[in-house]
């Protein structure tokens, strides 16, 4: 109890001995010219934790200097640092020292687009007594850019550089190694076993709309199979989850049957919507499986629930099945159901592996690349981290 | 009645479903088609009400005052422009504009994906090893550190580059002494509370026992006395654990090196899992062996992956038994034996008729 009221005392005491250092308005980066952040050192009196938690600091902001502020935040001194806020400051040891809120533009409304000036003042309280600020001012403006996403940016920039390297180099010399993967291998044997059984084959994009990295990758993978199926004049089903992965399935099997010479056999209803509702698919692509009867299935792309139920139906109907997913929640089923499984980035290399094309390999050999960078960073981070060193481990952090 | 309507389809359509374990029938037929018929049409009437209209007929129609006056409505223009591209489609001549569309959705995915990778590099660089600062070592190296600040703030000035730079520095070192010392004050304050926690325990029980002794042993005093001692005797095993988790952030212990270990066997993991997805090596020597581990990780993580789903998938057909079995009574018509006894008996004349037909074939 004494030493509460000592530092009671102690608190107000220091308080009233201090004033507010480099009190300051900043315009909120990367944003629509919306908010501004009000930043301040830390008083004295917070470098002890009990003395900070009897600080309360009030925020009021303004549209001009002689309007009416108005509060906007009130919380203790143990809160609201600019090291809470890397995104908008970066990180260094200082910004522990200074605190930080963000406050909205007065008189901003979504879509305007001028700068706003922000008056701010800031108080901070304790039980006995009360210090304010003066007024600090600045403007909230729009951001073309968001410096945040810099590193990105970078990461971007140089593995499209390599990617461009590569490609080109592929293309003088496209006898470039590429590691076996056997889900790849037995595709070729299924299109052949479906060719002479005179069966169909089952093609199924996964669960995802276009914008998904595997959707994207299993597209690709439907344009190679395309082309064999093409060439051994076999019958092949697509049912779709999603009616612009429908189009984009039409069109590159168009293109499979042009390149191997066949697109007189092309047949715009083999990709053909389904529904967008999960096990309403499920419960017609089952339907499909066990009319139709196919001699292979292939499962690409990213699945859910419905992976195991799909999986298991195309066992029971004798077919030789290879899945493919990134999905690792669903690759156990598809491992424990499937002949032939893609695990994750398999995928992705796919259409690389099967085509040999060189802008295709040299984008896989890209990705190995990025996946080194990946290593090289963990390896320094970690080191560094031994260390206390954090430094690098935010300048690749993502925002 | 409707509620009962209700049941009726409900457990219908799931005996439906459920008939699709027998083989490929007319009931699993209607269910499937019943179930994308709806669900195609409910997608369509929620695309129409919650992205066409609020999205693009409030934009474009002439009562819509109210949009063009907010500045920003010419936003909806280029969505609409590539959205409509989509429906060159229909005509053959000019179906490649839709490519457009697809171009610009693929590519947008592909953009997002990319900041993944680095988000994996930022989550596992980490210590391998816990550095764990005791007060006493911390408190010497502030106070050294106050008296090197002092001593330069005398000999060259206060407001000297180099008498700052010690301040600044003997702060920091302050800070981590205070830190540790509130870790050791938490230690302490931990042990205090699990002590207080199981003498109460321990009287408790005693307390229990005694009155045990003396009276009926299955009295509701003496259960009510045992519930208490056990009640209390949990409260002081989790605050005696709660002070080994204070200590093991004050020392190096057990709990530290365990929790270094599984960091360790993370950054391993994650090693050895990159390696395997390397295509463009051959996977021989060095590389094999980190691959081969890459693997084992995989393998470990999808059969612990495949327990646990199995689990949720067990809770979920246990849900739909429930409400099979709670359609058995007389409340709701008995919905479960009768569709179920009129679905197996249309199933085995249609198996008998579908038996003649291929024999007189």
């Amino acid at each position: 109890m004494i030493r509460v009221a000592a530092i009671f005392l102690l608190t107000a005491a220091a308080l009233r001995a201090q004033s507010f250092e480099k009190l300051e308005v900043l315009d909120a980066p990367g944003d629509a010219g919306g908010a501004a952040w009000v930043i301040w050192k830390r008083l004295p009196a917070e470098s002890d934790e009990e003395g900070a938690k009897r600080i309360t600091y009030v925020v009021s902001v303004a549209k001009d200097a002689t309007g009416d502020f108005e509060e906007v935040a009130r919380f203790p001194a143990t809160a609201k640092f600019m090291s809470d806020n890397t995104e908008a400051f970066g990180w260094s040891k200082k910004t522990a020292d200074w605190h930080a809120v963000k406050v909205d533009a007065p008189g901003y409304e979504d879509g305007s687009a001028a700068n706003f000036p922000v008056y701010a003042k800031v108080v901070a309280l304790s039980a006995e007594s009360e210090i304010a600020s003066g007024t600090a001012s600045g403007i909230a403006r729009p951001n073309w850019l968001t410096a945040s996403k810099f590193n990105v940016f970078v990461f971007i920039a140089l593995l499209g550089g390599v990617m461009m390297f590569l490609i080109a180099r592929a293309r003088r010399n496209s006898e470039i190694f590429v590691r076996r993967i056997p889900g790849l291998d037995a595709m070729e044997e299924a299109i052949g076993r479906a060719t002479e059984m005179g069966k169909p084959i089952l093609f199924l994009n996964g669960l995802n709309d276009m914008s998904s990295i595997s959707t994207i990758a299993s597209t690709a993978i439907l344009g190679q199979v395309a082309k064999r199926v093409a060439t051994y004049d076999t019958q092949i089903l697509v049912p779709c989850f999603d009616p612009v992965v429908m189009a984009v399935s039409q069109e590159v099997m168009r293109e499979g049957f042009i390149s191997a010479g066949r697109p007189d056999s092309y047949r715009p209803d083999s990709a053909f919507f389904v529904t967008s509702d999960q096990f309403g698919y499920v419960a017609a692509v089952d339907g499909i499986m066990m009319r139709e009867k196919p001699a292979a299935c292939f499962y690409m792309g990213y699945y859910y629930a419905e992976s195991l139920l799909l999986a298991e139906t195309g066992g029971t109907t004798g077919a030789i099945q290879i899945a493919g997913t990134d999905s690792v929640t669903q690759l156990p089923f598809f491992i424990a159901s499937c002949d032939y499984t893609l695990l994750g980035e398999e995928l992705y290399a796919a259409s690389a592996y099967l085509s040999r094309e060189p802008i295709q390999l040299g984008s896989l050999i890209a990705q190995d690349w990025g996946k080194l960078f990946v290593l090289a960073a963990i390896v320094i981070g970690t080191v560094l981290a031994l260390f206390h060193v954090q430094t690098f481990v935010h300048m690749v952090a993502t925002y | 009645m409707m509620a009962i309507l209700g049941v009726w389809v409900a457990v219908g359509l799931t005996l439906f479903m459920f008939s699709f374990l027998y083989k490929d029938n007319p009931f699993y037929k209607v269910g499937e088609n019943l179930y994308v018929g709806i669900t195609i049409g409910y997608s369509l009437v929620k695309l129409i009400f919650e992205t066409w209209i609020p999205n693009v007929w409030r934009v474009v129609h002439p009562e819509a005052g109210v949009w063009f006056e907010n500045h920003e409505w010419w936003l909806i223009l280029p969505p609409l422009f590539l959205g409509s591209l989509i429906l060159t489609r229909f005509v053959p001549k000019y179906a490649w504009l839709s490519r457009w569309t697809f171009a610009f959705v693929v590519g947008y995915g592909s953009g997002l994906a990319i900041p993944a990778v680095q988000k994996q590099a930022e989550a596992t660089a980490h210590p391998l090893v816990t550095h764990i600062e005791s007060f006493d070592s911390a408190d010497k190296a502030a106070t050294e550190a106050e008296k090197k600040a002092t001593d330069l703030a005398a000999s060259k000035g206060a407001g000297s580059d180099e008498a700052i730079k010690a301040r600044i520095d003997a702060d920091e070192y302050r800070e981590r002494a205070n830190a540790a010392k509130a870790r050791k004050d938490a230690v302490s304050a931990a042990g205090a509370r699990a002590d207080k926690a199981r003498a109460a325990a321990n009287d408790a029980r005693k307390q229990a026992d005694e009155m045990a002794k003396k009276g009926p042993a299955d009295s509701e005093e003496v259960h009510a006395a045992q519930k208490k001692a056990t009640l209390a005797e949990r409260a002081a095993i989790g605050a005696e654990m709660a002070t080994w988790t204070a200590y093991s952030k004050s020392e190096y212990s057990v709990l530290t090196a365990w929790g270094d270990f599984t960091t360790i066997v993370l950054f391993i993991g994650v090693f050895s899992v990159l390696f395997y997805f390397f295509f463009s090596i051959e996977h021989k020597g060095p590389v094999k062996v980190f691959s081969r581990l890459g693997i084992i990780f995989l393998m470990i993580y999808f059969g612990a992956s495949y327990g646990y789903t199995v689990m949720g998938r067990l809770s979920l057909l246990y849900g739909r038994l429930v409400i099979l079995r709670d359609a058995c009574y007389p409340s709701v018509g008995f919905a479960t034996p009768v569709l179920l006894v009129a679905m197996i008996t249309v199933l085995v004349v249609l198996h008998f008729q579908n038996k003649d037909k291929e024999e007189n074939a």
